[in-house]
């Protein structure tokens, strides 16, 4: 039940980010809600949780978002929430800018290396200052949606607990 | 330290996985499994992202509505301000406009009279509300002197009153002080007229009997003391008084000139004093006689049609 919520958190973010995120996006780059959802789930649960989530979201991000490799967004998110999740133990549990700080960072990370991976592997279209921009632009927006899609991740743990044994 | 040990493993087993993705995405053709597998995911997705978009476009337009909001307010800033603008040079141009007219008329009244005039700005009103008199920009230097007088393209404005090299003070023709001969173009009858501040200037004409009517022309007459040229439109009746016991009658008389917006006026430093017409019209019932005519040219050639010779 629990993998089906998330599942269902994860597909409606991709709907979101396909159907109302282009009305609002600034200077042509919108919120990355599915990144800001694994950055959220590794920060209350931790990096098993992180790394599972960051790479189910990568996935759909392949399939359904980008035109670039199939594993490209999985690799670089499940390694966003890789580290988010390890960071979890040094930051505090209700502090109020503990998650923006993370949405923040994980923005930067994860779209910087998204946009660095992908030029690794060939993709002219994503030259330094495209990526220095989505980048910021992204993480400001990122951190403007913390505060309620970290409310609702928490909402969901605590409605859907994981099992013990992903808990780190 | 178990369970961090497992999502290390669950990390590398997942890089695995994403990077055998990736090979076989980037070894496969656009046929391959992987872009098979993408093909069915937009298929799925695709009708629920259709029906979503169509569910949510209202939002977004609402989105895009406020997004406009504030364009259009910084667009309408810029129009106000542009309005500003124009709307200043409008005024601008309606000044400089008004100020050829009266130029304009300025020339035409010399052209019309032969007058030899100096032109002058006006630079101040009276300085006191008792008396109505201007200063303009013309003085000495310029060869104007006292009792010289003043015209605009209207007709009559004052006599010179005071003289300075480069300024001169103006008594206009509505002052209480101010006198002057004068006729009633059409009927040439003659008598004095003065100005009475506020109110119609005064027309006492020697003759109370004479036909005098509404509309009727007054123009500055060369009899008595020959001041002023002949002919300088004054005003036109407005009012005939009547005949009071001292045999007298007043005349009312609206001013051509606009005295509360003068700009320019033409001082005149010569003009030939014409012969004084005869009085052309008996009160009986001898036709009208026109009046001679004179060396320089009529300044109100309806007012004076061109006599026939006489004899």
């Amino acid at each position: 039940m629990r993998i089906a919520v998330i599942g269902l958190a994860l597909v409606s973010a991709v709907l979101l980010q396909t159907t109302l995120f282009p009305y609002v996006s600034l200077a042509g780059f919108r919120p990355d809600l599915l990144l800001l959802l694994t950055a959220a789930f590794a920060l209350r649960e931790g990096p098993g949780v992180g790394v599972r989530v960051g790479f189910a979201a990568g996935v759909l991000a392949d399939l359904l978002l980008n035109t670039s490799a199939v594993g490209t967004q999985a690799l670089v998110f499940l390694g966003v929430g890789y580290a988010v999740g390890v960071m979890k133990p040094y930051l505090a549990p209700e502090s109020i800018s503990a998650p923006l700080v993370v949405a923040f960072v994980s923005g930067v990370l994860g779209t910087a290396g998204f946009g660095l991976l992908s030029r690794l592997l060939g993709d002219e279209r994503f030259t330094t200052t495209l990526v220095f921009q989505a980048s910021l632009v992204v993480a400001l927006y990122n951190t403007l949606l913390a505060p309620p899609i970290m409310g609702l991740v928490t909402r969901l743990g605590e409605r859907f607990p994981p099992e013990r044994a992903l808990r780190v | 330290m178990y369970q961090r040990r497992r999502a290390r493993v669950v990390l590398a087993v997942l890089v695995l996985i994403a990077l055998v993705l990736i090979t076989i995405d980037f070894r496969s053709s656009d046929e391959g499994p992987l872009s098979r597998l993408r093909s069915l995911a937009t298929a799925t997705f695709g009708p629920v992202q259709d029906g979503l978009s169509s569910l949510l476009r209202p939002v977004g337009n609402a989105i895009d509505d406020i997004g406009d909001v504030f364009s259009l307010r910084a667009e309408n800033e810029q129009l106000r301000t542009r309005l500003t603008e124009l709307e200043e040079r409008r005024r601008s141009f309606e000044d400089l406009e008004r100020e050829n007219e009266t130029l304009r008329a300025l020339l035409s009244m010399r052209d019309r009279t032969g007058f030899d005039v100096v032109a002058a700005r006006v630079v101040a009103l009276a300085p006191s509300n008792y008396e109505w008199t201007i200063t303009i920009d013309a003085g000495s230097e310029d060869g104007v002197e006292r009792d010289m007088v003043v015209i605009d393209g209207d007709g009559l404005v004052g006599r010179i009153i005071q003289v300075t090299p480069s300024a001169s003070r103006v008594l206009l023709a509505i002052d209480p002080n101010f006198s002057a001969a004068a006729r009633v173009a059409g009927l040439g009858e003659q008598g004095p007229m003065s100005g009475r501040g506020g109110d119609l200037m005064r027309f006492l004409p020697l003759d109370p009997e004479a036909e005098i009517e509404r509309g009727d022309e007054i123009v500055t007459s060369s009899y008595s003391n020959g001041i002023f040229p002949s002919g300088i439109p004054i005003g036109s009746v407005e009012d005939v008084g009547e005949q009071t016991t001292l045999l007298s009658r007043e005349v009312d008389v609206r001013p051509y000139v606009d005295f509360t917006r003068l700009d320019f006026v033409l001082v005149v430093l010569h003009a030939p004093i014409p012969e004084l017409p005869p009085v052309t019209r008996d009160t009986g019932d001898l036709p009208f006689i026109p009046p001679r005519p004179s060396p320089s040219p009529s300044p109100d050639p309806q007012a004076s049609p061109t006599p026939e010779p006489q004899g």
